[in-house]
């Protein structure tokens, strides 16, 4: 292969590499944009071409085409533009190197069973001719493009659609991602050592078998790449969440069930102290000053809604205890549309995490205001904990809500907003 | 120079309530003129013009909440924080749009974080101008006047209240979101809108003061949510 058959086969090149990129963007359209990707998109396609140019030249130039070794310098070639398309993913989109492998995996799955789709197509048309018996090249390119076509449509319903409903997080699996650009690699080998065979002349049911099996091979390889990035996380953090959620339904009910039992406790004294002012005369000073010190150790707190009533008495007494003080302004109406778990799961998360933080002081509003819920939190002097903040992050998730936090001038601030339903 | 008003029938409380006011000022470079009315009754007859408004809770006759009630009614954006012997009895507060609530006896780091807190309300309420050179000449509008600003083919739009057409002129939206300054919020990348004119925040959109509704591009839906998040929380 020469250098201007290299340019010649320029046309050929975008194809592939386009193919490809759609393959990769099937998957990456899950992730979030970096500021700047007007321009960013760009110039990564175009470092990809140059990347397609500049390995086709040192790879496939040497080689005669056909041959072995061009298959190999073939193979060598996707495998390091893949590596190459890793790079463009995370200059595009603001993701985690391993989240990058896994699109560009899986993108290339898709793009070859693309590939093989129009090839057996191809052969069978031609009644197991190899090469492209009876086409023009118009006609090549309108097969190519309808094939990889309903392939990609294909793909977008089954994954991209789901991948951009629930979001696309980095797995923890990373040998397992690895191990998957491998078999990607060993996929590509096997549709060259395919197209190979094809060109030697083998038997068509020989041939129909093995792009079968190779098709298979890429509808296995994107469904193992599925479940292990997309359905086992979810599944790990659900299972997290609904352990999280269990305990603190438990807690929930003890915490509701000891907040009455002072609540009755307190009425109780307040009876009592009621009749001794009848019996003494409630003129004294004394029982006056007894009537007000009973009320400031009465933590009830009422906004609305039984859950954050709860989960507010219980925390206000435990952080009273730390020093630290907690004051609230709430409209529990807000929240009716929350489990009363989840709520007491959310706040124990979030003034568990600001005690943690190591705050003297916490200051909470929970109001309705432009159609949302806002829950917000300050705490003087504090640093976000992540761990605590995580949990709740996971609950606001769940419910379409967006949870922020930013550390300024030394105050903690914690924002979480429910849109309009 | 702030105007603050402090409503207040112990003159100790008013006191610690205008030294904490004092220090503020020094460790910040703000300045404060304080007046303080012993009664909510006076308030309620008088309605005096403030910037921030302190307002204690309990009172003989007519008690914090029920004069913040009696503001509400004529001044909607005033910011008002209630203090209180009692937490308890502030837990409402948000029924007034009560910014929040300091508990008696005051320790100084509470009043801190309210105080940070009002003054960036008040930054906001200001009458901050902007002058927009249109091609019709200088245009001087006040930012919170301006109910979104888009781009069409490098021609920026801004929509402003009470003018039946937009403003043109030439320019890019980064450019505008460096000028118009935190309270805008980035829509998409052709749109910027005034969060003081947001009236509803969908998961898809806002809608806006005189109606329209501005649909979040993929690229910025995340982030502008956040900005509405902090801006209904009061964090910005």
């Amino acid at each position: 292969m020469d250098l201007s058959s290299v340019l010649h086969g320029f046309p050929s090149i975008a194809w592939s590499l386009g193919r490809i990129i759609a393959g990769v963007a099937l998957f990456a359209a899950a992730l979030p944009l970096r500021d700047g990707a007007r321009w960013r998109i760009p110039a990564a396609i175009l470092g990809l071409m140059a990347a397609y140019v500049v390995l086709s030249v040192l790879l496939l130039m040497p080689t005669r085409e056909g041959g072995l070794a061009f298959s190999l310098g073939q193979l060598a070639t996707y495998s390091l533009l893949l590596i190459s398309c890793v790079g463009a993913v995370l200059a595009v989109w603001d993701t985690v190197v391993w989240t990058a492998l896994f699109c560009c995996a899986a993108g290339y799955s898709v793009q070859n069973l693309a590939s093989g789709a129009t090839e057996l197509f191809y052969v069978l048309q031609a009644g197991g001719h190899p090469g492209l018996v009876g086409y023009t090249s118009q006609e090549r390119l309108l097969i190519e493009i309808t094939c990889t076509a309903v392939t990609y449509a294909a793909a977008f319903a089954l994954i991209t659609r789901p991948l951009l409903r629930d979001g696309l997080s980095p797995t923890r699996d990373r040998s397992m991602l690895v191990m998957m650009a491998v078999v990607i690699i060993v996929i590509i080998g096997f549709d060259l050592v395919i197209k190979w065979l094809t060109e030697q002349g083998i038997a068509l049911g020989a041939m129909m078998l093995l792009r079968l099996f190779h098709g298979l091979a890429c509808i296995f390889t994107l469904a193992m790449e599925f479940e292990l990035l997309v359905r086992r996380e979810a599944e790990a953090e659900r299972d997290t969440l609904r352990q999280v959620i269990a305990e603190h339904e438990r807690q929930y009910e003890q915490a509701r069930e000891s907040v009455a039992a002072v609540n009755a406790r307190m009425h109780d004294i307040r009876h009592a102290v009621a009749q001794l002012g009848a019996a003494e005369g409630m003129g004294s000073e004394a029982l006056r000053e007894m009537v007000r010190e009973i009320a400031v150790y009465d933590t009830t707190v009422r906004t609305g809604n039984e859950a954050l009533d709860t989960v507010l008495s219980e925390r206000r007494f435990l952080l009273e205890r730390e020093g630290v003080a907690l004051s609230c302004m709430a409209d529990g109406a807000a929240l009716s549309f929350m489990a009363p778990a989840d709520i007491y799961t959310l706040f124990s998360a979030i003034l568990d995490g600001a005690a943690a933080a190591g705050t003297p002081s916490i200051s909470l509003v929970i109001r309705e205001a432009l159609g949302t819920a806002s829950i917000h939190v300050e705490c003087y002097g504090g640093t976000p904990d992540g761990a605590w903040l995580e949990t709740g992050r996971t609950v606001v998730r769940r419910y379409g809500g967006t949870f922020s936090t930013a550390a300024e001038d030394g105050t903690l601030h914690i924002n979480v907003l429910f849109p309009a339903r | 120079m702030y105007r603050i008003l402090i409503v207040e029938d112990t003159p100790a409380e008013a006191d610690a309530l205008r030294a904490a006011l004092d220090r503020y000022g020094a460790e910040t470079g703000e300045r404060f003129s304080v007046t303080v009315l012993p009664q909510a009754l006076d308030f309620v007859e008088r309605c005096p013009a403030a910037d921030l408004i302190f307002m204690d809770i309990e009172m003989p006759g007519i008690n914090g909440m029920e004069a913040a009630e009696a503001l509400r009614a004529y001044d909607a954006e005033t910011p008002l924080i209630f203090v209180t012997n009692l937490a308890q009895y502030a837990v409402h507060g948000y029924a007034v749009d009560a910014l929040d609530f300091i508990v008696k006896p005051m320790i100084y780091n509470d009043f801190r974080l309210r105080m940070d807190r009002a003054m960036r309300q008040l930054r906001k309420n200001d009458g901050a101008m902007i002058t927009l050179p249109t091609a019709e000449g200088m245009r001087v509008v006040r930012l919170r006047d301006i109910i979104y600003v888009d781009i069409l083919r490098h021609d920026l739009y801004y929509h402003v209240d009470s003018l039946p057409e937009p403003l043109r002129l030439r320019g890019s939206i980064k450019g505008a979101a460096n000028e118009l300054g935190a309270d805008f919020v980035r829509v998409s990348s052709a749109c910027l809108a005034n969060m003081c004119h947001v009236r509803l925040i969908r998961q898809g959109s806002v809608v806006l003061s005189n109606g329209e509704e501005l649909y979040f591009s993929r690229g910025c839906h995340k982030a502008a949510l956040e900005t509405l998040n902090a801006f209904v929380g009061r964090s910005i």
